[in-house]
């Protein structure tokens, strides 16, 4: 991934935080763009073309869920990998996140589990 | 005062006890080490009593709210620390991600987030063990005193407060910290019928 493009979705700077050194000590040149919304999201995504990785939390403030805005993603990004970061683990989550096609990673994270969605 | 019967209390210590397990786990995996938790305690009191619980009246303290709502009603779940623990906990928390001398700036943040983490870990083996699903929110940090935390989250409707007091110690440390609930006394008869039912079955 090195030279390319990563967008972090998390309310919480200090996971955003935890995120982006996770990729960078795997990929020191990619570009990692931030939000603390999905509302912010959009609008980072809307600016910049071509991102090859999403990392997406669920509860933020604001009216979209990470699982919302993953749905919209979807429909322009159908191949690039997304993972629901989250701490919501019920069942109705996973599941919704495996139908739109995306990865489920459970809170804290850690190396271990961030890594193998990268390559 | 509202009550409940030995079964209603035995199933609702049960329950917790078991969600319990897991969020200590997480949180030893955020900090690197084990965590060591009691026996769920669980009494279900005034709010006037419950600002009177020894080691915790008249302390400044640092909780994290998770409120929620759900087939067992609406409640709040809190992960509480004395202020004096905090900064540690987010060391051990951050050491790897930030300097130390960086560590205060994020004390609030990293401490929702860890709150976040262990408490959605409790309400989704709730939801799990009572086939109910629980929405939860986004978190919400509170530091001050003890008793204007309890003032502020007391339950209008009836006064009853379901306090479930686990304390929790990190091993070789003089850190102790505090989960517990408040949900008004319907949502807690409701639960503990639906895990009576569970156990019948």
């Amino acid at each position: 991934m090195s030279q390319k493009k990563a967008l972090i979705v998390d309310d919480s700077t200090v996971t955003r935080l935890m995120i982006r050194k996770i990729i960078l000590d795997k990929f020191p040149n990619c570009e990692i763009l931030e939000a603390d919304s999905a509302d912010a999201a959009k609008t980072l995504v809307a600016d910049h073309k071509n991102i090859d990785f999403f990392s997406l939390d669920q509860n933020m403030p604001g009216n979209l869920s990470g699982l919302d805005l993953a749905e919209e993603l979807r429909k322009s990004y159908q191949n690039t990998k997304i993972i629901l970061v989250t701490a919501n683990i019920q069942d109705a989550i996973k599941n919704r996140a495996k139908s739109i096609g995306i990865d489920f990673v459970e809170k804290p994270v850690s190396p271990e589990k961030i890594l193998p969605h990268l390559d | 005062m509202n009550f409940l019967s030995p079964l209603e209390k035995d199933s609702l210590c049960e329950l917790f006890n078991i969600s319990l397990g897991g969020a200590a786990k997480l949180m030893g995996e955020m900090i690197s080490d084990e965590i060591l938790l009691t026996v769920p305690s669980l009494q279900l009191i005034t709010a006037e009593e419950a600002k009177n619980i020894e080691h915790l009246a008249n302390q400044d303290v640092c909780t994290i709210e998770q409120k929620f709502v759900g087939g067992i009603g609406d409640g709040s779940a809190f992960l509480l620390f004395h202020k004096s623990a905090s900064l540690e906990i987010v060391k051990m928390m951050m050491k790897d991600y930030i300097a130390l001398n960086e560590v205060s700036q994020f004390e609030k943040d990293a401490l929702s987030e860890i709150g976040n983490i262990i408490l959605n870990a409790i309400l989704s083996n709730l939801a799990k063990l009572s086939n109910y699903k629980i929405e939860t929110h986004v978190p919400e940090f509170f530091a001050g005193r003890y008793e204007d935390l309890i003032i502020q989250r007391s339950p209008k409707k009836d006064n009853s407060i379901l306090l479930v007091f686990i304390d929790y110690k990190l091993k070789g440390k003089d850190i102790k910290g505090y989960i517990f609930f408040i949900l008004n006394f319907d949502s807690i008869k409701n639960l503990s019928r639906v895990l009576i039912e569970k156990l019948k079955q």
